[in-house]
């Protein structure tokens, strides 16, 4: 399932609809009616405007996180999220445009992925229970659950990393079996 | 939300105004006049018909000249963004990018600095698919530049029709060019579209080819 953090609607089509036409994921759901559907299955967070930070006045639809067994990917507003569900804070951080991505633990979602292209405003400090996987020179770039198929990444992976998201779903299948 | 939308004339700003309109009030139209016809950051031939494609609609048309420097071309841009801001009391951008981080970067960077949204809604499109709705929707495109092998002069002024797209997907699947031309391979016009209340209509044309690249230049035009 896609979760939209998009306030505006238009936003969307930049969002949303590339990380569809990626995993061909279907089922798509905007932040604001998760209180009315039940989320039992691997979910995709994904980012939003620049100028968008309405999702962070709505932080209590996303606390099922917390019991949430199934494989998640945060990106960039989704990834923030994550950290302050789980006791994160964030900080003032802006990025915009390809970064350099140094990888801190070896994880198989991030193999190989050594630039990428970031959108924010905000930067995550490290939530309890989490470990850091890459980072920029400014920013932590993704962080990992230490118990859960929990993954938050700064950067947009649909832009030019779009084999991160084919294996996060291959993940989520291989966890399924 | 009132928004300005950057546009060239071409189909990928007018689509993304055609989309962006769906949702929300279009205050302006915004076209940078580059001197230089190397540009990196935008289209350049025939870029004076915007002020017909604008009057098509009804919508006003900011527009500001730039010698095209690859630095100081971002700094004018900013300065029409700010005057939309200012004059036509905009709260976001618009943008017809697909696939360019270059552009969509410098873009996102202006509108974050002034305070602006910034709408993408073409951004990583199928190419191929962009093509086919268009014509759907009801564009009339024509190809006003040609910039890349094996691109020809034939080319030149040639609407976008369904002959002209499988055409043009044998190319990407041969060549690998970017079949809407979002690696610089070709420029187009739009003519018609559903904005427009009156059409585009071309009255005095020439083609102009050095060899392997050439435009398409629309001497005279009006709406009919």
């Amino acid at each position: 399932m896609i979760i939209s953090t998009c306030h505006e609607r238009l936003s969307e089509e930049e969002f949303v609809k590339p990380i569809v036409a990626i995993t061909k994921e279907r089922k798509i759901v905007h932040y604001l009616e998760l209180d009315k559907v039940k989320v039992d299955e691997l979910i995709i967070i994904c980012g939003t405007a620049l100028a968008d930070d309405e999702y962070l006045k709505h932080l209590g639809l996303f606390r099922f996180l917390k019991d949430f067994k199934h494989p998640v990917l945060g990106i960039c507003s989704g990834m923030q999220i994550i950290a302050m569900v789980f006791g994160g804070k964030l900080a003032r951080k802006t990025e915009i445009g390809m970064v350099k991505v140094k990888h801190s633990h070896r994880d198989r979602l991030l193999e190989g992925i050594g630039e990428a292209y970031c959108l924010h405003n905000n930067s995550i400090l490290l939530p309890p229970g989490f470990i850091e996987i890459a980072k920029s020179e400014d920013c932590i770039q993704a962080i990992k659950h230490k118990e859960k198929p929990m993954y938050g990444i700064m950067f947009h992976p649909e832009v030019r990393n779009p084999e991160l998201l084919d294996r996060f779903i291959k993940l989520g299948l291989n966890l399924k079996q | 939300m009132r928004l300005g939308v950057l546009f060239s004339g071409g189909k990928d700003s007018c689509f993304a105004l055609y989309k962006a309109k769906e949702q929300h009030e279009i205050a302006c139209l915004l076209t940078m006049r580059s001197r230089n016809k190397e540009s990196y950051m935008f289209h350049t031939p025939n870029i004076d018909l915007t002020a017909l494609q604008a009057e098509a609609m009804g919508i006003p048309l900011l527009t500001v000249e730039t010698e095209g420097e690859k630095e100081t071309e971002l700094g004018d841009l900013k300065t029409l963004i700010m005057k939309a801001k200012n004059e036509c009391n905009i709260h976001g951008i618009v943008t017809g990018a697909i696939e360019s981080v270059y552009q969509a970067a410098r873009i996102q960077e202006i509108c974050n600095d002034l305070g602006l949204w910034c709408f993408n809604p073409l951004w990583k499109k199928d190419q191929l698919s962009l093509l086919n709705e268009l014509r759907e929707t009801g564009f009339k495109v024509i190809i006003s530049g040609v910039f890349a092998y094996p691109l020809d002069k034939s080319f030149l002024g040639r609407e976008i029709d369904d002959t002209c797209i499988a055409e043009l997907a044998v190319l990407q699947k041969k060549f690998n060019i970017s079949p809407s031309g979002e690696g610089g391979e070709i420029e187009t016009l739009v003519l018609e579209c559903p904005l427009f209340k009156r059409k585009l209509h071309i009255t005095n044309s020439e083609k102009k080819w050095d060899g392997s690249s050439g435009i398409f230049n629309i001497l005279e035009a009006s709406l009919i």
